[in-house]
């Protein structure tokens, strides 16, 4: 019992220091905003592979020839102004003026140039794209470049301002053999970005201070912290609690909560991505058109963006996302939900009714996160009314991946980003594209990828896309369910997020803009 | 006794080696591709996937790669990480301290609060505190601590404001000296706390009925009929035996607290090897999680050996030849 009582009061003195010792003084306010990270960023070498947790760093450390804005439109980064030559073969670049690395060496357009040779040599994320269009690159002087293209290629301008895109300092670089393992890549990133790179602490954060320099002004506050919090429920508490800022991946749970609150602003980030059923082509059911139409027929869109999403994704119809009046066409369309006619077309394709009042069984697979598996269950509920019996199998992100790959598979969903050119969809639909996982392959749409890539004018390439999109909705290699939506939140009194503000003018994980009113 | 030493250190030995083939084919046999991974799912492309699969060497067939990796294992390298292109040892000695004081001090408190909770309970038996303790101790135990982790955020840190969320340090403050000191004993009350509660269970029901069980020996009851006093009976006879199993477990927990607690950590975003092998998992970070499964077998085989001298220590009866 001494013992017991002893441990006790140890126990409480200990709780007592720890609670009661809490507010000490500290350092004068600096002006600090916070935002949430995920996970630890895997390089900070920003143009080497994909990284989103990285991306959000190199966003406010480095910059790009060009950039996207929130809503995936092309803006200018450390090139002003640009033209293109008549025949669509020379792009012309002219650099800011008085840029500096935040090491204080001056940024000139050799730098562009061995950003982009290295890029080519070392295969990074642009790389291939980069091998495949380039002729050459030239500096005529330190603020003007020039890249030579091999063939019209409309989609350049996408390429250079969309991910792991950024300009990397050549007087650094250029001494290091493996830009993988150097110390600019693991923990002394020097860019020419609003933010310069001050601290990281594994597993905990990454600390950004303000660029004084920064060519297009210094920001307005001083300190950028990335805060490390893997678990999404805890991210939100934090937030509640004051200890983030700005939370960059709010649940769709919560943003109901949030959107009745006064004190707390939202931002989505949606544009040129949304949810589709991927149907496999080489699969002998899926390869029935009729099986397809009947799928696409039976869902009921509106119900599965209420019941699934809470009404925060809204029901797509197209076949590509809208987020470029000139490419999409708003005529090819999935059309009304229709039972009856679904149930018609599976009749022509020979089905009977079993027992159970099911003329076939399918298998959808999907991974874990989003909305995903809740769209599932409610696509479940839609084909049966149309007597297909849907299996749902949710698997982790890796094994449904290799799953959907190796093209063992009926039916998939997924999302992912399809910009900012049209040309991106390519990928999914082309003969042998990389991620055509529906193994889908027609002539035609092969024909118009090829053409919308060589046009100029968006008038020209948006015919072809529009086309593209027409022959889709009669095919059904792939379907579309929803749009994506994945929220931002930060409160009233904080300014700067591109995706709460709408801000158009910088990148769209920058924080350049930021600040904290009073 | 040096010979039983020598042995148990060939067989541990022996052990790890073993674990480490097992690991590396199991982890090879689940569906995932690290390249594919590393590639990203939004537009990956193929020249950076070749290039990835060469530079790691994944493109050679499984018993080379298994080769490769053993010899440089012998010479002290782990290899590196796919992901952070970094040794795998420095990757876990950025976190190790972090989960060592974690899961050690929530260890060290989970033995001392569940066994001298158990011992109390065993030797009063059927009265009123030892129904209570073990009624609690049931319903922790039965408990997911990332359950109870969240709930005790949402009392003591979003309702009642008494401490921080998560994380390790307050950022904004960027403390120095004793008061980090604070700072971080002060993040550490809630994840040490959701750590002991389940822990104490095992402990308690552990201690309790090797409580009960001793006590209900012959001898105990020689000792009564002597006309020893209760005390002396339980302090110098009971105590001594009941605490063998607890040695046990004890040094098994210890032996997991290098790797940390992962659903805990992540729970409260704690900087810990834990996160750092939930993150290789699901990312398919063969030679990193190989590192964390490799530091986590030696410690197992370690700390056994370890029980097993104290166990000498504790009981002279038992003889080792």
């Amino acid at each position: 019992m001494n013992l017991m009582k002893k441990c006790l009061i140890a126990l409480l003195c200990v709780a007592l220091m720890m609670t009661g010792f809490v507010f000490g003084a500290s350092a004068e306010e600096e002006k600090t905003l916070v935002v949430s990270l995920g996970a630890d960023p895997t390089t900070f070498n920003p143009v080497m592979k994909g990284d989103d947790d990285g991306h959000l760093i190199y966003q406010n450390v480095f910059d790009g020839l060009l950039e996207l804005n929130y809503n995936s439109e092309v803006i200018p980064g450390l090139a002003t102004s640009w033209e293109t030559s008549e025949d669509g073969l020379t792009y012309t670049f002219h650099l800011a003026t008085d840029v500096k690395w935040h090491d204080g060496v001056d940024f000139t357009s050799a730098d562009v140039k061995y950003t982009y040779e290295r890029i080519m040599a070392e295969n990074g994320f642009i790389g291939g794209t980069l091998s495949a269009t380039l002729e050459s690159i030239e500096c005529p002087d330190d603020d003007t470049v020039v890249l030579n293209l091999k063939a019209p290629d409309a989609t350049l301008l996408g390429t250079l301002a969309w991910y792991e895109h950024f300009i990397i300092p050549k007087h650094i670089y250029e001494n290091e053999e493996d830009w993988a393992t150097c110390e600019a890549a693991t923990s002394k990133p020097i860019g020419t970005g609003p933010f310069k790179f001050a601290d990281y602490q594994t597993g905990v954060s990454i600390t950004l201070e303000k660029n004084e320099d920064y060519f297009k002004g210094a920001p307005k506050i001083d300190k950028l912290i990335f805060m490390i919090v893997p678990d999404d429920t805890t991210a939100v508490q934090a937030f509640y609690n004051g200890e983030i800022d700005i939370l960059t991946d709010v649940p769709t749970s919560e943003v109901l909560n949030m959107q009745n609150d006064p004190e707390i602003k939202l931002g989505c980030m949606s544009a040129a991505r949304r949810y589709q059923l991927i149907c496999n082509m080489e699969n002998e059911t899926m390869s029935k058109w009729e099986v397809r139409k009947a799928v696409a027929l039976a869902l009921d869109r509106e119900e599965i963006s209420l019941k699934a999403t809470s009404g925060l994704q809204a029901p797509a119809y197209g076949f590509y996302p809208p987020f470029l009046d000139w490419a999409y066409n708003a005529d090819a369309d999935i059309g009304e939900r229709d039972v009856e006619q679904a149930m018609a077309l599976l009749e022509q394709a020979g089905y009977t009714k079993n027992a159970d009042g099911y003329y076939l069984t399918l298998t959808l697979d999907v991974f874990t996160g989003g909305t995903y598996a809740d769209c599932g269950k409610v696509i479940q509920a839609n084909l049966k009314e149309a007597g297909i019996d849907l299996k749902l199998n949710v698997m982790e992100m890796a094994a449904w991946s290799e799953k959907i790959e190796s093209g063992n598979y009926e039916l998939g969903m997924m999302a992912g980003y399809q910009g900012p050119d049209p040309d991106a969809m390519g990928k999914r639909i082309g003969t042998d594209q990389v991620m055509n996982y529906s193994n889908y392959s027609n002539a035609r749409v092969d024909e118009l990828l090829v053409q919308g890539r060589a046009l100029v004018t968006e008038e020209d390439r948006g015919a072809c896309y529009k086309e593209i999109q027409a022959i889709l909705a009669e095919d059904l290699p792939i379907i579309p369910i929803v749009e994506f939506a994945s929220y931002h939140a930060c409160y009233a009194e904080v300014y700067g997020d591109p995706y709460i503000d709408q801000i158009a003018d910088v990148h769209d994980g920058c924080s350049a803009k930021a600040e904290i009113l009073e | 006794m040096k010979k039983y030493l020598l042995k148990r250190i060939v067989t541990a030995f022996g052990i790890v080696l073993f674990v480490i083939l097992l690991n590396y084919v199991i982890i090879r046999l689940a569906p995932g591709d690290p390249v594919r991974i590393m590639a990203g799912f939004d537009n990956p492309s193929q020249e950076l996937m070749d290039a990835l699969t060469k530079k790691y060497g994944l493109d050679q067939p499984l018993y080379v790669q298994f080769w490769r990796y053993i010899t440089t294992l012998f010479k002290g390298d782990m290899g590196d990480s796919y992901l952070y292109n970094q040794p795998v040892s420095s990757l876990i000695f950025e976190r190790v301290g972090a989960s060592l004081l974690l899961s050690g001090v929530s260890a060290v408190l989970a033995v001392l609060i569940g066994s001298t909770l158990g011992l109390y309970a065993g030797r009063h038996h059927g009265k009123a505190l030892d129904r209570t303790f073990s009624g609690v101790a049931y319903m922790l135990n039965a408990m997911p601590s990332f359950w109870l982790g969240i709930m005790l955020i949402l009392i003591f840190a979003s309702t009642l404001k008494w401490l921080p969320t998560q994380g390790m340090v307050n950022i904004r403050k960027g403390y120095t000296g004793w008061a980090y000191v604070v700072d971080v004993l002060q993040h550490m009350v809630l994840p040490c706390a959701t750590l002991v509660a389940v822990q104490i269970p095992t402990y308690f029901r552990i201690t309790k009925s090797s409580v009960m069980q001793v006590m209900a020996e012959e001898f105990v009851t020689t000792f009564r009929v002597t006309g020893m006093s209760e005390r002396k009976i339980f302090n110098k006879y009971v105590l001594k035996n009941a605490l063998l199993p607890i040695v046990t477990v004890f040094g098994i927990n210890l032996a997991y607290v290098i790797s940390g607690s992962t659903l805990i950590e992540i729970v409260f975003s704690w900087p810990g090897v834990g996160v750092l092998m939930y993150r290789s998992i699901s990312m398919r970070d063969y030679n990193l999680l190989m590192g964390v499964y490799l530091l986590i077998s030696i410690s197992v085989a370690f700390m056994m050996i370890v029980v097993d001298l104290i166990y000498a220590w504790l009981d002279p009866r038992i003889r080792y030849d």
